[in-house]
């Protein structure tokens, strides 16, 4: 049975219904604090998913997700490089995202794992929880998009402007490493991006939240019109296809 | 560090009345004297954490003492508020699904068969009137932790704001006062970033203004928990160790809870400066964790007792939960955020994010390494003895002890009720030939305009189980009620709603029926029975007689109100003394009575949302709309003053919320919405946001006994709701023996176009003028306009 | 003690700079652009290679973010600005949760720290009166129940 392991840490809070996504679709959940890892009580190695849920992890102080991002580098570096080269999965949702993109593991272009984008506060400057339809990118490759057309997710979010020099959005869309682009920008992401894969296609960061659409009832207006399936779950169903694999 | 004494044994009444002035103790003359007394049968002066170990046990707002008291009314004397309705009605009621009420931190109610739902409401409006970010945020974090405090993970915030005119010009403030719209915004601000953080979605809630809360704004801030029925325990014994976990203690909000009995005035900040509690909710998100864990390693959970630490401090928390056995705590041992706190201050101090849990002390150890694990703060700092002492040491030294007898035994005091006579004048009013404008104002009015911009702030839908949310429809209009699914493997729900409206404040006994009333149809909209209700109320100075009368009055329907709708009252808190005082004047806010209610529904997929779906189906009003304009929108934008309040029909009303229930469970219904603000003219509209589609009512067709189209459109007569039927001849079934009538359809056109009653030719229908004749485009503008920041 | 100031590479990504001005416009003071600086105030012995490190890695966002730091002064000394500074930063004794955190994750650097404070610089710019700059600072930008500032015209 294919193994997922999600981490958390002080602050995070987006963790439990993360466990009941990747249970859903299939595969045995470790829930497991960072403390947990460093101890050696859990190893990522015995793992083929890892998932950074949403939340605040220490509280989105300095910035969002700097602070465990660093803990990553810093503590976990080695076992967290091995889990990448072996291809395995990782997944980052909001807070997750930011933390990913923060280590330098995504979009990761010159292969350095160096901070090349950031996800800055919102153009409103305010906390916002709205949902927005979001366009998956044909041309990316990343197996985690495969059957999902157009999606309809919540955000909530006060850091989530994806923001990178011209020249590294460029590179971005070439090498169609772009995984969805809002539809109605809801925070002044440049080019529309909610979420991006790194070249390997292994590693996925989003901002709109799967975990929070696995059923029809978390519609916001299902009332009127009820969705056969919530639109997160085939994401899930995806990632632990391709974990079999590996 | 040796106890400091403090000389009461003897001293006259004067420098009795210093002592506590000069402590900030809030202590009366008569109680200050029955302190004089146990300590000259001691033989002894007390020490200073004796004196202030009383003043927090004895305070307004750890032991209720007005809604304890004796009252002498005009018409006899009435003895506790709290005895003779609050829980009288709730013991009447004897439900059994009521699990815990009155008792602990939050009232308890049984979800299913497995697990129990408890809820909290609490005020936090002094410190909000000081500092609006950090008063909101621990105030939700304050009323999250009584929900933690019975052994509940919280799954939903709510919260009610009241705050003074936003238009008002600075130079109008009284010194010393912040403006309401930076009140407002730190409120917000500090709710959010509290729940956000802490992982609890806020669905549900309202902003209220009114001139009369200048000066002192008011934050309720409340939370709805759930936990296995089997892990609620109270099982305290002699040995246990007390164990606090959380954050460490410093100067935060020392005499928070007797400063909340003292009333604000222009120098407040400066005397009061310590009251200030700044919260950090990673902190408490970290205690929620370890506790949780703590709760659900094993069997049974790993402490044998729980409460939190708010108000009082440690000198409440442990004082109340060591009540029956004694305690004792080693003040060296609280892990502290700085240096040189005496240990008085560490005593009642008020930092917050720390929690008590008393262990049994064969799972120390286990337990301890729970909460290291999330780097949470755990120290043993003390035992429960069995010889019903309170007893506190800092290193060698004895620092006070204490009967347990006597501290919980705060002398009864009497007040004074007057009735305020009720003015229901008539305003002159003239009628108009169209109401298009006056809609658009009361639309644009703050207390109804849209509140999107504060509530998409709140992560209204983290914990994925908010099902039914705050903004509901295609379009986005304003829900009633919220509905979650808590668990993943039941289909059952729990709807949360509120009712409040301090603009009846003139007739109290009638503004507090009106809230429960709008609690529990608010809640019925969305499909919601088996309700639970609890009482929270703001008011001015109980030593004022008409203000203590109007308190009797609102607890009076609190009883009526509870046993005619069979809802029981469960939990409930009180705010007194808020007035403010300048240059010798006092301004005291309108009675502001919340009630806030918790239903259940078997079935969330038979939830009921307020948009309206499909053209040219049936409106029908049921209840029925009588001369009541008194405190009404529709007077207030015509600056009027004067009319009936809203009263409730109880045996009706209760009957009409069955009724409506059962042909919600019978599928009989598209969307239904209540009347509240605006009356039915509002109702109309805000479905119609909602829905994005337009609506068509004839007046004529209205039950009632008016003839003034104005008074019908715009009365806020309670019980009433407007209803998309499908299927009318089952549904008007239902509704037999109940005011109701089939008053319109719903119109793929957006527009409400709404008829008079009276025509000048009653043959010819079609002649029949239009009274309200608006593009919901143009609607929707004038109610988004006002928060659009 | 070192402090270091956290700036924004352009005004465009530091939205509460843009909001605080919207609401000094709102009390009617002819402000003309405020732009925002994180502070920290690190009591440690760490090393000016830690402290760039630290900077780099931690402290400040490489995309939209640039930093200074000098050792034993203040934020209004570290800013460079055109107009008026004005330092908010929390009363002694007052939680900081920021701070905390903060030397949770120099420490995970590898740094030794002893406290770290946090404070806020927000320069303003427009033609202000000292009166009106102490109005902003009461009304807008601190608590003085909780917070106290300093200002400087630079």
């Amino acid at each position: 049975m294919v193994k997922a392991i999600i981490l958390r840490v002080e602050g995070t809070n987006c963790d439990e219904e993360l466990v009941n996504a990747f249970q859903l679709a299939g595969a045995e959940v470790t829930l497991a604090h960072i403390n947990e890892l460093l101890k050696n009580k859990i190893s990522l190695e015995d793992h083929q998913i890892l998932a950074l849920p949403g939340g605040f992890s220490h509280g989105d102080d300095i910035s969002a997700g700097v602070i465990l991002a660093n803990q990553l580098k810093q503590l976990l570096g080695k076992q967290l490089n091995k889990f990448i080269e072996e291809e395995k999965a990782v997944i980052g949702i909001c807070n997750g995202f930011q933390i990913l993109v923060k280590t330098g593991l995504l979009p990761n272009l010159s292969g350095n794992q160096e901070q090349e984008v950031t996800l800055a506060f919102n153009s409103s400057g305010l906390f916002r929880n709205q949902w927005v339809h979001l366009e998956t990118q044909k041309e990316n490759t990343c197996p985690f998009l495969k059957n999902m057309e157009n999606i309809y997710l919540p955000i909530a979010h006060a850091e989530g402007r994806f923001i990178a020099t011209q020249e590294t959005i460029e590179q971005i869309e070439e090498q169609n490493l772009i995984a969805f682009k809002y539809v109605g920008n809801p925070n002044g992401s440049i080019n529309d991006i909610a979420g991006i894969s790194n070249s390997q296609g292994n590693i996925l960061g989003l901002m709109p939240h799967p975990e929070r659409f696995l059923h029809p009832w978390m519609h916001p207006y299902w009332t009127l019109e009820q969705p056969e399936q919530g639109d997160g779950i085939q994401l899930f169903k995806n990632i632990v296809e391709h974990a079999k694999k590996v | 560090m040796k106890p400091k004494q403090i000389q009461i044994t003897s001293a006259n009444e004067q420098q009795l009345i210093t002592i506590s002035k000069k402590g900030l103790l809030s202590l009366s003359k008569k109680e200050m004297k029955a302190i004089q007394k146990y300590y000259q049968q001691q033989g002894r002066e007390p020490t200073d954490a004796e004196l202030e170990t009383i003043a927090q046990t004895w305070s307004e707002h750890c032991i209720h003492k007005t809604f304890n008291a004796l009252i002498d009314t005009p018409d006899g004397q009435i003895d506790s508020l709290f005895k003779t309705y609050i829980f009288k009605a709730t013991n009447e009621l004897d439900k059994k699904w009521c699990i815990s009420v009155f008792k602990d931190n939050a009232g308890i109610v049984k979800f299913d068969d497995e697990h129990a739902v408890a809820m909290k409401v609490e005020t936090h409006n002094h410190p909000t009137a000081l500092d609006p970010y950090g008063g909101a945020g621990t105030g939700t974090g304050g009323v999250f932790r009584d929900v933690m405090g019975v052994g509940a993970k919280p799954i939903l915030s709510t919260n009610m704001l009241f705050f003074g005119p936003l238009d008002i010009p600075h130079t109008q403030l009284p010194p010393g006062t912040m403006h309401p719209k930076r009140l407002m915004k730190g409120s917000v601000a500090g709710i959010r970033d509290y729940g956000n953080r802490m992982g609890i979605p806020t669905a549900n809630g309202g902003v209220a203004f009114d001139q009369g809360y200048i000066g002192n704004p008011l934050v309720y801030a409340g939370t709805v928990g759930i936990m296995p029925k089997n892990k609620y325990i109270c099982n305290a014994q002699s040995g246990d160790l007390i164990l606090l976990v959380g954050g460490k203690t410093g100067r935060d909000g020392i005499h928070g809870v007797t400063f909340a009995s003292v009333e604000l005035e222009e120098t407040s900040e400066k005397t009061s400066s310590g009251a200030v509690q700044i919260g950090n909710p990673v902190e408490e998100k970290k205690t929620l964790d370890g506790l949780l864990r703590a709760r659900d390693c094993d069997a049974l959970p790993l402490y044998s007792a729980i409460t939190d630490c708010g108000g009082g401090g440690l000198s409440s928390a442990i004082g109340e939960m060591g009540k029956e056995l004694g305690v004792e705590v080693h003040l060296d041992k609280v892990p502290l955020k700085y240096a040189g706190l005496e240990p008085w201050e560490i005593w009642i101090s008020e930092a917050q994010e720390r929690m008590i849990l008393i262990v049994p002390p064969e799972n120390k150890e286990s337990i301890l390494e729970i909460f290291k694990n999330e780097n949470c703060l755990a120290t043993i700092i003390g035992k429960l003895r069995n010889d019903k002492k309170l007893v506190l040491y800092h290193e060698q030294d004895k620092v006070a002890e204490l009967e347990m007898s006597f501290l919980h035994s705060v002398p009864k005091i009497t007040r004074k009720a007057k009735w305020k006579k009720i003015e229901e004048k008539e305003p002159n009013l003239p009628e108009k030939i169209t109401y298009g404008e006056d809609l658009k104002k009361i639309l644009r009015s703050p207390n109804v305009a849209s509140k999107e911009w504060v509530i998409r702030q709140y992560d209204h839908e983290v914990q994925a189980k908010t099902v039914i949310k705050p903004l509901q429809g295609k379009a986005q209009g304003p829900g009633n009620a919220c509905v979650l699914k808590p668990k993943y493997d039941s289909w059952k729900g729990i709807v949360i709603s509120n009712g409040v409206n301090s603009k009846y404040s003139e007739n109290p006994y009638n503004m507090t029926l009106s809230a429960i009333d709008e609690a529990l149809r608010n809640n019925v909209c969305c499909g919601g029975r088996r309700i639970a209700i609890l009482d929270n109320f703001s008011w001015g100075s109980p030593s004022n007689p008409e203000t203590m009368g109007a308190l009797v009055k609102a607890c009076e329907a609190c009883y009526d109100g509870a046993k005619g709708f069979d809802t029981p009252l469960i939990s409930g808190k009180d705010s007194l003394h808020n007035e403010y005082k300048v240059k010798g004047k006092t301004m005291a806010i309108p009675h502001t009575m919340v009630i806030s209610a918790i239903g259940i529904i078997p079935d969330i997929r038979k939830a009921i949302t307020m948009d309206l779906k499909k053209p040219g189906t049936s409106i029908y009003l049921v209840g029925e709309t009588l001369d009541e304009l008194g405190g009404s929108h529709y007077f207030m934008v015509n600056e009027l003053t004067g009319g009936k309040v809203p009263g409730v029909n109880l045996a009706r009303a209760k009957k009409t919320m069955d009724r409506l229930i059962e042909a919600i469970d019978s599928e009989l219904i598209l969307s239904c919405h209540d009347c509240s603000e605006g009356g039915l003219a509002v109702t109309a509209a805000e479905m119609s946001f909602a829905g994005g589609l337009g609506m068509t009512i004839d007046l004529e067709h209205v039950p009632t006994n008016l003839e003034r189209e104005d008074k019908i459109l715009f009365s806020e007569s309670n019980s009433r709701f407007l209803v998309e039927v499908t299927n009318e001849k089952k549904f008007e079934e239902k509704m037999k023996e109940l005011p109701f009538a089939k008053i319109g359809k719903v119109t793929q056109e957006p527009e409400l176009k709404i008829k008079e009653r009276r025509s000048l030719d009653p043959n010819i229908d079609d002649k029949k003028k239009l009274v309200i004749n608006e593009k919901i485009k143009d609607l929707k503008n004038e109610w988004e306009a006002t928060f659009k920041w | 003690m070192w402090v270091i100031g956290v700036t924004y590479q352009s005004p465009d990504v530091d939205p509460i700079g843009l909001n605080k001005k919207v609401e000094m416009e709102d009390l009617g003071l002819p402000v003309k652009q405020v732009n925002t600086m994180h502070v920290y105030y690190i009591q440690s012995n760490a090393t000016k290679e830690q402290i760039e490190k630290a900077c780099k890695e931690l402290l400040a966002d490489p995309i939209i973010q640039d930093y200074t730091y000098q050792q034993d002064t203040n934020s209004l000394q570290l800013a460079e600005t055109s107009s008026w500074l004005i330092e908010v930063k929390n009363k002694p004794g007052v939680t900081d949760a920021v701070g905390e955190s903060t030397k949770k994750g120099l420490e995970t650097l590898g740094l030794e720290v002893d406290q770290v404070h946090t404070a806020f610089t927000y320069s303003i710019e427009g033609q202000l009166e000292e009166e009106q700059i102490k109005q902003i600072a009461e009304k807008i930008l601190a608590n003085p129940l909780i917070q106290e500032y300093k200002y400087v015209r630079k």
